[in-house]
């Protein structure tokens, strides 16, 4: 099945095309959904919305993009949908921003299970900051627009997320020593 | 080998290319979404196609209604019609009649002074070539139509017909479609046509036809009429609606969790609303249906809420959202699971007031009942039982404590269709002919509310439905 024989099945609700879509993309849809969620099992349930949303607003897809922008953007959107809602942590002197722009740590090897524990184990709003400004490219205008907080905020978090991060791997890197 | 890395970058292409195995069940769980999105479509469906039916015969019975009462003014109003279409192969090919209402020229022999009436004159016209003409008269007071016909001079009579409008006192005819097309319409004044044509031409074996297409379409017309007078015995009634329903269960298990079974519960008071229509297969007896909206809704004491991981979640709810979501727990089972630690993910909520989780449902009801007249005067006692077809519309179960109120998603165990059996009793009282007043207490006992066999919820709803009827 070509991509676009595949867009269009899942245009026509064939099942079998939407059966060959979640085999091809859900493991890069996965690995976001884990990035942006506390644990395992929240991702999972996130994929699993990610997947519906794309399956239905599939045929709103206009194939001037790439599809497989579209699809990430669908499965960010809906994490961030989730987590948008919940006011859980109050941080005081947001807007005191720090420069942690160039905080260097010592990478000899650290396993990727362990790094991605480390961002799941960041205060929510730390750590969709973290990942969207770092991993999926987005600006802190456009973070600030999605998550409903301001500039200065995005940066503030970003920087404390940054701080936390190092601080855990310089101990890792100690403690493997 | 060591390497100091900027944080962005050690993350950023780290993660570029990775990519993760979900867990099997995921696939599963999106299957089973997309396969009950699909049922609820075809239940969408299905409810939209019942419902243009239902519309239709609605729309079909009301137009009966009115072509009944209004087919004498149709033809009244029209005494001249014109029609230059397609004329009826039966009398002859190219017609072209024309209705008249001056006598100038139909010819002497029929002038009378007693005629009163205006005397409509139809011109034949064969092929333009004007051979025949036949006049038509009317006259009112005498019985016998006399017939006159006038020749073009110097024209060979091939084709000679005549048409006779007689005036007459019996119900109205009226929807002659051969007369119609032929144009020999009613005269000005007269409330009644019978036509009938008759041929004097050679022709006269193909030209009888039309006599006889005539005596048997007044046939067929006058039984058509007897079946109208018939049905207009105001067989069906329509009755719009409204009720107060009161939800509850029989039984004392919960729908939600089998650990408020023990708790209180409380049915609320709603609001019904519809329309009816009923049809006498008898005096006494009367199948009805109809279509309404029902909503219904009860509520669970005796439970506290905290915010927790929706796998810790009441499992018949789907959730609005899927991360921390509102969780409501018996009494008394966060202080003692937190202990030891089981619920050490949910943070108890602290809320003013006593917490409750409120179920709410809407239902679209179809019933199809049978009444029987116990008595019927001014005050009238019908005894009404049948069936009704749920289906499920609005579905939310929330929580509320105090002023905090949050919608926590809908129950997964309600049966999108589902059954009733109704019982109760019709009052009615006689306004006139055609309105009567109804009062008509009814329970309803839920059949497969619940998908899950093993709720031992068992709801009825209790209405007292109120609202006119009319009869048609």
């Amino acid at each position: 099945m070509t991509l676009d024989q595949l867009i269009q099945g899942c245009k026509k609700k064939d099942a079998k095309a939407q059966a060959e879509l979640y085999k091809r993309y859900s493991g890069v849809l996965f690995s976001i959904c884990l990035r942006y969620s506390p644990n395992k099992v929240e991702a999972e349930d996130s994929l699993q919305d990610a997947f519906i949303t794309i399956f239905n607003k599939a045929e709103q897809f206009k194939e001037k993009g790439s599809f497989e922008g579209w699809i990430k953007r669908i499965t960010v959107n809906t994490v961030l949908q989730k987590y948008r809602k919940q006011k859980v942590f109050a941080i005081s002197d947001e807007a005191q921003i720090e420069d942690t722009a160039n905080q260097e740590v010592i990478d000899n090897g650290l396993p990727l299970d362990y790094l991605l524990s480390i961002i799941q184990e960041l205060p929510q709003r730390y750590r969709l900051v973290f990942t969207m400004y770092v991993m999926d490219g987005y600006s802190h205008k456009e973070i600030g627009g999605l998550l409903g907080i301001s500039d200065g905020t995005s940066k503030s978090n970003l920087a404390r997320a940054r701080g936390i991060l190092k601080t855990k791997i310089d101990g890792y890197n100690k403690n493997s020593l | 080998m060591k390497q100091k890395k900027n944080i962005d970058q050690l993350f950023n292409e780290r993660f570029a290319n990775h990519q993760a195995d979900p867990a099997s069940h995921v696939w599963d769980k999106i299957q089973a979404r997309l396969e009950k999105d699909k049922k609820d479509r075809v239940i969408a469906i299905w409810w939209r196609t019942a419902g243009v039916a239902a519309s239709l015969a609605l729309i079909f019975s009301l137009a009966g209604l009115l072509d009944n009462t209004q087919s004498n003014s149709i033809v009244e109003q029209q005494p001249e019609v014109k029609n230059n279409s397609t004329p009826s192969p039966k009398i002859d090919k190219a017609l072209e009649i024309n209705l008249r209402q001056d006598n100038t020229r139909v010819a002497t022999t029929n002038k009378d002074a007693q005629n009163q009436t205006i005397t409509p004159q139809i011109e034949v016209n064969d092929n333009k070539t004007s051979k025949n003409k036949i006049i038509v008269l009317n006259k009112p007071k005498n019985a016998v139509a006399k017939l006159a016909v006038k020749k073009d001079a110097g024209v060979p009579a091939k084709n000679l017909g005549v048409a006779v409008v007689k005036p007459n006192n019996s119900p109205v005819i009226s929807e002659n479609k051969e007369i119609i097309n032929t144009e020999v319409v009613v005269p000005t004044g007269s409330s009644t046509v019978i036509a009938a044509l008759e041929n004097i031409s050679p022709e006269g074996a193909e030209k009888q036809s039309i006599f006889d297409a005539i005596k048997e379409q007044k046939q067929l017309e006058s039984k058509d009429a007897v079946a109208k007078i018939s049905s207009q015995e105001n067989l069906w009634e329509i009755a719009p609606n409204i009720a107060p329903v009161y939800y509850n269960t029989l039984s004392q298990g919960s729908s939600i969790d089998a650990s408020f079974a023990d708790n209180s519960q409380s049915g609320d008071v709603n609001i019904s609303y519809g329309i009816g229509v009923r049809y006498a297969l008898s005096d006494r007896l009367k199948i009805r249906s109809g279509i309404s909206n029902v909503a219904l809704s009860y509520s669970t004491s005796g439970i506290e809420l905290g915010d927790g991981p929706v796998s810790l979640a009441l499992k018949t709810i789907d959730y609005a959202s899927e991360g921390v979501v509102v969780i409501a727990q018996d009494l008394g089972t966060f202080s003692s699971q937190n202990q030891d630690g089981t619920f050490g993910d949910i943070t108890p909520k602290s809320t003013n007031g006593e917490a409750f989780i409120n179920q709410n449902i809407s239902y679209y009801e179809v019933p199809l009942e049978l009444s029987y007249t116990l008595f019927d005067s001014a005050f009238g006692l019908d005894v009404i039982g049948g069936v009704s077809t749920l289906l499920l519309g609005n579905n939310e179960v929330s929580v509320t404590a105090g002023n905090y109120n949050e919608v926590l998603g809908s129950a997964n165990n309600l049966s999108s269709l589902s059954f009733a059996t109704n019982i109760g009793l019709g009052l009615h009282y006689k306004m006139s002919s055609k309105f009567r007043l109804n009062i008509e207490p009814m329970f309803k006992y839920q059949l497969n509310p619940y998908t899950d066999s093993s709720v031992s919820f068992k709801p009825y709803y209790l209405g007292v439905y109120t609202g006119l009827s009319f009869k048609f």
